[in-house]
């Protein structure tokens, strides 16, 4: 991390404007920049300033090469350079309707400027008038063309995402109200935290590209978060990228605005005036710097293997000993699964009846029941049902029950023994199969009555319960 | 002159429709993508329009011919007074015998495609009818995605009871996918369709299948798809803000029992088993479960 730091002020920057859209628009803010403005115009204004000049607008985004985001680079040579034209050869092959990317000459030059078009045939790079001071390169120079994937990551998103997600990935699109027709309904995610629900990273690292690719690819199930099957790989890959950018966006004008939060507490000008010069001097240089170094230290670790949630036990086979096990489990004292899923999994756990306190804030919640990290009140998933939000398959189940659900009150069990995790998950498989461990006529949501039950035949050959079809081998 | 002008000016419109009509084949003005149906029975219903299309036409221009003549005849000749023709009983019987009978007569000739179309699973009621295992997948139509439920490979339904269940509830080894259905190639298939919450309308034009999602309903879909491929699967029920997200997939395929064993095979990955060859050691695979 202290490298980094004292890398930050060198790195590249890069702006790039986005064809002839709305100039004025604006990723909106945290409501909290509002009160900080009303504490502080001198801090809201820095906050927003710094922000606008590393990530800009909308349609005037900024790429920083401190993030580790794939803004889409393609490079080259320069061949020959008059006026504000220049004639390239690329490495690679360019996406169609390349425009408005930053144009950075050279390794490490710090001045960068916007190409205007691209034509592919005649190789003809337009740049934007530059001031007096720049010279164009001699033939020769290494080239390097940045921004395209982001900005094919932007439009996919304003197309397909933003109206639930809104256009700073705050969850509040124009459409996000209309979810919130039942009480357990996810509201689309805030990516403004860094933190995804249904990921196959460790415990307390953040979600991979792939995993992020496969929820938008396939949706969640059961939620109102829909498939993109048919998104081009290259198109779900930027707009992949584009959640990426917005995330650590918001995460850093967050921890930014944490970092102003005692100004924002503080009740009197005179509370004030000594705390503003602290915060906002080279205290705020320091806070950024760790914020946003903190973040991309976050994301890149999501994408080291090592970090990824993998069994090394094969799954225990599927049979009746094994789901007894995991069920003996699920409702036994130590893992108690029971406790919010209900002794058959209906989602209907005693542990509902109970206030909760906030993690974050550690306050009590003002109702009983469990909520997630967005404060929205979520519900032990009914098993029953067998929709599984995350993914079906074993491997899937294993890192649901190794890291839990991310952000909410399901924890993770990395302890168990993965023979048991197996054992679990063989289990939750069967729960909304008929006739694999019946049910007694009262099932009472918190009750002991399991113990009662008798386990019913073998499951694994057929599943000769009431009416459902039998298998050909 | 001037009767004589718009005599001519209202009979070349006609005649313009029938000429660009008739050209516009040559010339590809139709809907782009206007391919040839990929069912038999598509193909059915294509001749039926055609058929349509050419009473249209025939009533077409034998208006157009009647209404022409008496422009004519009404310019030569400045004089003649104009006949009244209202109440009369001839007339009214002959314009409402005639198009009655068309009507009737194309009433009874679709009946045979309608049937096929409709009514298909008369004989699933029976005890081991060898239709029951022609079923292929359950799609459940929701806001806005197709989720898609496969039987597990090697089922075999002996009743529509044994279906019935089925549609009810989860079963052992049951495959799901979304937004993307595949059927098999040259061989009657039978798919469930439900709705998740509102209506909807499963619509795969080139196979010229359009039927609705009902909520509480479970309704069976019949086809035989006889050409290989993709077909762009689309709902054509406003079913909400996001109805124009619902962009699917049908493909069918040659290899249909084989396409379901790799589909189990991403379905059952545990994170080691190298059972599917593409299945990278990660655990991040091309899949297409959830
Ligand atoms: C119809 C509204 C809607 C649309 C459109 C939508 N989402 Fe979502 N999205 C949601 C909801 C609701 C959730 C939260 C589900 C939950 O909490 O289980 C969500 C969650 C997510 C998540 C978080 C997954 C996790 O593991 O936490 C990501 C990433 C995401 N959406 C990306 C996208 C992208 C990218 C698009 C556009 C291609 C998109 N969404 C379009 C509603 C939507
Ligand atoms: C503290 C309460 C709590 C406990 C204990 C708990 N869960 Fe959960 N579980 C939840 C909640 C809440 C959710 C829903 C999270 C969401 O999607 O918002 C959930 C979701 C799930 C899911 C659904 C995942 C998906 O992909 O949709 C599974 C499976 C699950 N839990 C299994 C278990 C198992 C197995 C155990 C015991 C090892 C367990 N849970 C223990 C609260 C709990
Ligand atoms: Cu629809």
């Amino acid at each position: 991390m202290s490298i980094r730091r004292h890398l930050l002020p060198y790195l590249v920057l890069v702006l790039m404007v986005a064809g002839c859209a709305d100039q004025s628009a604006k990723f909106s803010s945290d409501r909290r920049i509002e009160e900080l403005e009303s504490a502080s115009t001198d801090a809201a204004n820095n906050l927003t300033t710094t922000l606008l000049e590393h990530f800009g607008t909308p349609n005037r985004l900024v790429s920083w090469s401190a993030l580790p985001i794939d803004y889409g680079t393609v490079s080259g040579t320069v061949l020959s350079a008059s006026g504000d034209q220049l004639r390239l050869s690329l490495e690679t092959k360019p996406p169609a309707g390349l425009a408005n990317v930053a144009v950075v000459f050279g390794e490490n030059n710090p001045g960068p400027r916007l190409a205007v078009s691209y034509d592919s045939d005649s190789r003809m790079l337009t740049l934007a008038p530059g001031t007096k001071s720049d010279t164009l390169p001699p033939p020769g120079t290494r080239v390097r063309l940045i921004g395209h994937r982001l900005q094919q990551g932007r439009q996919s998103f304003m197309q397909h995402c933003m109206h639930c997600h809104g256009v700073a990935g705050d969850g509040f699109g124009p459409t996000a109200r209309y979810i919130r027709n039942h009480k357990f309904n996810p509201m689309p995610r805030d990516f403004r935290r860094g933190l995804f629900k249904f990921t196959s990273t460790k415990d307390g690292i953040y979600a991979s590209r792939d995993d992020l690719k496969r929820t938008v690819k396939l949706g969640l199930s059961g939620t109102y978060m829909p498939s993109f099957l048919l998104l081009s790989d290259a198109e779900l890959d930027a707009v992949v990228e584009y959640v990426r950018f917005l995330a650590i966006r918001g995460e850093t004008e967050r921890r930014l605005l944490a970092h102003f939060q005692p100004l924002i507490d503080a009740k009197t000008p005179q509370d004030r005036q000594p705390l503003e010069q602290e915060l906002n001097g080279a205290g705020f240089t320091e806070a950024f710097n760790d914020a946003v170094s903190l973040v991309a230290e976050n994301w890149q670790a999501a994408e080291e293997s090592d970090n990824v949630v993998l069994p090394t036990v094969a799954r225990v086979p599927d049979g009746f000993e094994s789901r007894k096990k995991g069920r003996d489990l699920f409702i036994g004292t130590k893992i108690n699964c029971a406790k919010c899923h209900g002794p058959r999994g209906r989602g209907n756990g005693s542990f509902l009846n109970e206030i909760q306190e906030n993690p974050e804030t550690k306050k009590k919640y003002s109702e009983p029941g469990l909520f997630d990290n967005w404060e929205n009140k979520v519900s032990p998933r009914d098993l029953t049902a067998g929709i599984y939000r995350g993914g079906r398959r074993p491997l899937d189940l294993f890192r649901r029950v190794t890291t839990g659900v991310k952000g909410t009150p399901m924890p993770g069990f990395a302890a168990l023994k993965e023979e048991d995790r197996w054992h679990i998950v063989n289990y939750i498989l069967s729960i909304p199969i008929a006739g694999v461990f019946p049910e007694k006529k009262h099932d009472h949501p918190d009750g002991d009555d399991h113990k009662a039950d008798k386990p019913a035949p073998a499951p694994t050959k057929s599943t000769k319960g009431s009416g459902s079809p039998s298998k050909d081998k | 002159m001037s009767r004589i002008f718009w005599c001519l000016f209202f009979t070349a419109w006609p005649i313009l429709g029938i000429v660009v009509s008739v050209i516009s084949p040559q010339m590809n003005w139709g809907f782009p993508d206007n391919r040839e149906s990929a069912t038999p029975l598509g193909e059915r219903i294509d001749d039926l329009f055609y058929l349509i299309l050419c009473i249209v036409t025939i009533a077409f221009i034998g208006t157009m011919v009647v209404l022409a003549y008496v422009l004519w005849k009404a310019s030569k000749n400045e004089d003649e007074k104009g006949w009244f023709s209202h109440g009369s009983h001839n007339l009214e019987v002959i314009w409402t015998i005639v198009p009655a009978g068309i009507l009737l007569f194309i009433a009874l000739y679709q009946m045979d495609v309608w049937a096929i179309y409709r009514v298909r699973d008369y004989d699933l009621k029976q005890q081991n009818s060898p239709r029951l295992n022609n079923l292929v997948a359950e799609v459940i139509a929701r806001q806005f995605e197709w989720r898609i439920r496969y039987p597990a490979p090697g089922t075999v339904f002996k009743s529509k009871k044994q279906i019935d269940d089925w549609l009810a509830k989860p079963q052992a080894g049951d495959l799901y996918t979304v937004n993307h259905l595949h059927v098999p190639l040259n061989k009657e298939t039978l798919i469930y369709l439900k709705s998740g919450d509102v209506q909807h309308s499963f619509f795969v034009p080139e196979m010229r299948v359009k039927q609705d999602a009902i909520p509480g309903q479970n309704i069976d879909i019949w086809f035989t798809v006889n050409r290989a491929g993709d077909f762009d699967l689309t709902c054509a029920e406003l079913c909400g803000w996001g109805h124009y997200k619902m962009r699917g997939r049908v493909t069918a395929i040659e290899d249909f029992s084989g396409f379901l064993q790799k589909l189990k095979a991403e379905q059952d990955f545990d994170g080691i088993s190298k059972s599917a060859g593409e299945i990278a050691a990660t655990g991040q695979t091309q899949e297409v479960t959830r």
